[in-house]
């Protein structure tokens, strides 16, 4: 799991996807594999990993027909095509992302409940809360979370201009937009405020865990593939490379073959029924999503 | 720069609430903080000085 990347990836996204897709729609999808998982998965006896992202467990939630399934239900009962791929792509950027620890994800769930992982940092869930972060922020995780930082910093930093946000991310999702201003009584500086606030959340997360791992754990810091050492962790993907590699295919192969069939059979009408603000200018292919 | 310091003190009284009561906030939380430091808090600070200068003028 990631501490801060995921707040960061948003504005990254956003960058690519412009007014194609709401940012907000894009960040609550980086959020749900986790709000509905964090709370159980820290309360969880037994194997917190595998309960967080195995199969039986609530793995799920970190594979791509997971987001799919939402962004089916959005456009069917919101028609909105933006708050869809926004839903879509924030739960994939997610799901990518997690790839990076050792418990990994089941992408292709449920064509194959095979774990993928490239065992970057430990998954300490176990730990609990704060002695997950402390692993986290111990390891390449911290350094992750820099990374994505430093990428919007330098790729992304006009989305966080404001005239990029009146002139791109309003009129993207002019309703939801102005429905905060109304339920939380913001101000042009509050709305823009709040636009803002996932990137400062994740810049304050990242040094105040980092701090916390560092003078109040004292945990060493073991910024190494597969650390920290300090710390077992645990692994989900332990079958042989043979295993994982027919598995994974098979699995991918079916899930793409399930997209397509959904496409014809229905996806197709809800995606035609669906509407788009009138900034919107779709084309073909990928740039449907991005610009 | 006004504006890129008001959100760097604003980071770093979310660092250290967060280092210094070991209570970091969450995902709710955290976004709501900031509303309060950089909207909310100088706000209520604007509308306490004009009713207060109003008041001097009445």
């Amino acid at each position: 799991m990631s501490w801060a990347a995921h707040e960061f990836e948003d504005y990254f996204i956003q960058k690519h996807v412009g007014t194609k897709a709401s940012f907000v729609a894009v960040c609550l999808g980086a959020l749900l594999p986790d709000l509905f998982t964090k709370a159980f998965v820290y309360n969880h006896k037994g194997n917190v990993a595998h309960f967080h992202r195995g199969w039986p467990g609530v793995g799920p939630t970190h594979s791509l027909i997971f987001g799919f399934v939402l962004a089916v239900l959005i456009l069917g009962i919101t028609k909105s095509r933006s708050w869809a791929l926004g839903i879509l792509i924030g739960q994939w950027a997610h799901v990518f992302t997690d790839i990076s620890d050792t418990a990994g994800v089941m992408p292709f769930f449920p064509f194959s409940t095979q774990n993928i992982s490239i065992s970057m940092w430990k998954h300490a869930a176990f730990e609990g809360r704060f002695g997950d972060a402390a692993a986290y922020y111990s390891g390449l995780g911290g350094v992750w979370d820099f990374f994505w930082f430093v990428v919007v910093i330098l790729f992304a930093r006009n989305t966080l201009r404001a005239d990029y946000f009146w002139q791109v991310v309003v009129p993207a999702d002019l309703k939801v937009w102005s429905w905060f201003r109304r339920r939380l009584y913001l101000s042009d500086n509050g709305l823009l405020v709040l636009y803002r606030a996932y990137f400062l959340y994740g810049a304050g997360r990242m040094v105040s865990w980092f701090l916390y791992a560092r003078f109040d754990v004292k945990a060493p810091w073991q910024p190494v593939w597969g650390g920290p050492n300090y710390i077992k962790g645990t692994h989900l993907m332990t079958q042989s490379w043979q295993h994982i590699l027919i598995s994974t295919s098979v699995g991918g192969v079916l899930f793409c073959v399930f997209l397509y069939l959904c496409w014809v059979t229905f996806i197709k009408r809800l995606w035609r029924r669906g509407a788009d603000p009138e900034i919107v200018e779709r084309g073909s292919g990928l740039r449907v999503a991005f610009h | 720069m006004k504006e890129f310091w008001k959100y760097a003190f604003a980071v770093l009284a979310y660092i250290g609430v967060s280092f210094l009561t070991k209570n970091f906030l969450t995902w709710t939380s955290g976004p709501l903080f900031f509303i309060l430091v950089l909207e909310v808090i100088p706000r209520t600070f604007r509308r306490l000085r004009t009713y207060r200068s109003d008041g001097a003028e009445a």
